[in-house]
């Protein structure tokens, strides 16, 4: 149930539309909900975890773009 | 790059005394002008983890993390619905979590909760409130811009709040959204979720029951429903927020919050 002051066919539209393909993964054993954006990046949506502080981890943060695949090898 | 750039881009070495405090040499350089330049010797800015081991002996820094959380609340609490990305929401599944790891963090002092939000859903709403009231370390809220709808309740959970002279809160009824049958027992529904937030606000702040319904069935206020709109100081004059303040009075009160609870628990353990 919604309670607020914005009109609910402003906050829901698109609602029937919108479905984002989600993938469960995991990153340093913590499984995160991902959405994929392309082959090497994805968008953080939440994440499963027991251990508060994880939740806490800037790089977790739902809507932080995480790196997947094989890290590319810096430069000396 | 002129050679002025890259005689500034070379990092005297510091020797660590026992006096300066240990993340001190991690702070950027504020006049690196003034270090004599060492003959001709130009050397690019080192790997900070070399730097490291140079100046304090050790590949990690100690971090200066502040002993103060804040946790903002902002666009819709999204709670057992996922909204569609034209909202900024602010997710309580994950809220709640980062409140258990800042109550039982003994690094952490305080809280301070940023609202800048349009309601959302009800029982997400009152989840983050009973949990930031039920926190045992002070907690100030202080509302910018709008602390609307469930944002209420979540801003008086505090146990200090304040709101800008500018940020609104918007008192109105929960109404029926989307797919209801109109029967009594919706009706009956619906009052039953209202007053579960009328109870709470009441509860916790020196509004009455009966000035808090005045308020929320209140016509002619808004355009497309019935309620009222606080300004600023409108809400502390009808009990709702403790004072008009901005950050650095959140942050004062915080602080005093702080000395306040650890000198009652130092009391007690002598």
């Amino acid at each position: 149930m919604i309670y607020s002051p914005i009109p609910p066919e402003v906050i829901w539209e698109g609602a029937l539309n919108y479905s984002p393909k989600l993938e469960k993964i995991k990153i340093n054993n913590i499984e995160v909900e991902v959405e994929p954006l392309n082959l090497n990046q994805a968008r953080i949506v939440r994440i499963f975890s027991t251990d508060p502080y994880d939740y806490l981890d800037n790089a977790y943060q739902p809507g932080s773009i995480i790196n997947l695949g094989p890290q590319s090898i810096s430069n000396p | 790059m002129s050679s002025s750039d890259i005689t500034s881009s070379f990092e005297p070495i510091q020797q660590p005394t026992t006096t300066t405090t240990p993340n001190a040499p991690s702070l950027p350089q504020k006049e690196p002008s003034k270090e004599p330049s060492r003959g001709n010797i130009v050397r690019r800015s080192m790997n900070p983890e070399l730097q490291n081991i140079k100046e304090l002996g050790q590949t990690t820094v100690p971090t200066n993390k502040s002993d103060i959380h804040c946790l903002q609340i902002v666009g819709q609490i999204e709670g057992h619905l996922v909204m569609p990305p034209q909202n900024k929401t602010t997710k309580y599944e994950h809220i709640i979590p980062q409140l258990v790891a800042i109550e039982q963090d003994p690094n952490i002092k305080g809280l301070l909760v940023v609202l800048n939000t349009v309601g959302g859903d009800v029982e997400a709403g009152l989840a983050i409130a009973e949990m930031l009231i039920s926190m045992s370390k002070p907690v100030v809220s202080l509302v910018l811009g709008g602390g609307h709808s469930i944002g209420v309740p979540i801003s008086v959970a505090a146990d200090y709040s304040y709101i800008a002279e500018t940020a609104t809160m918007t008192i109105h009824p929960i109404r029926l959204t989307g797919m209801v049958i109109g029967v009594p027992q919706t009706y009956e529904y619906l009052d039953k979720m209202q007053d579960r937030v009328i109870r709470f606000v009441t509860e916790h702040t020196n509004i009455t029951e009966e000035k808090l319904r005045h308020l929320m069935f209140q016509t002619g206020e808004l355009a497309r429903d019935i309620g009222t709109v606080l300004v600023g100081k409108d809400a502390v004059e009808v009990g709702l927020i403790n004072e008009v303040g901005g950050l650095a009075d959140a942050v004062k009160r915080l602080r005093s919050l702080i000395n306040e609870r650890d000198n009652s628990t130092s009391g007690r353990l002598h």
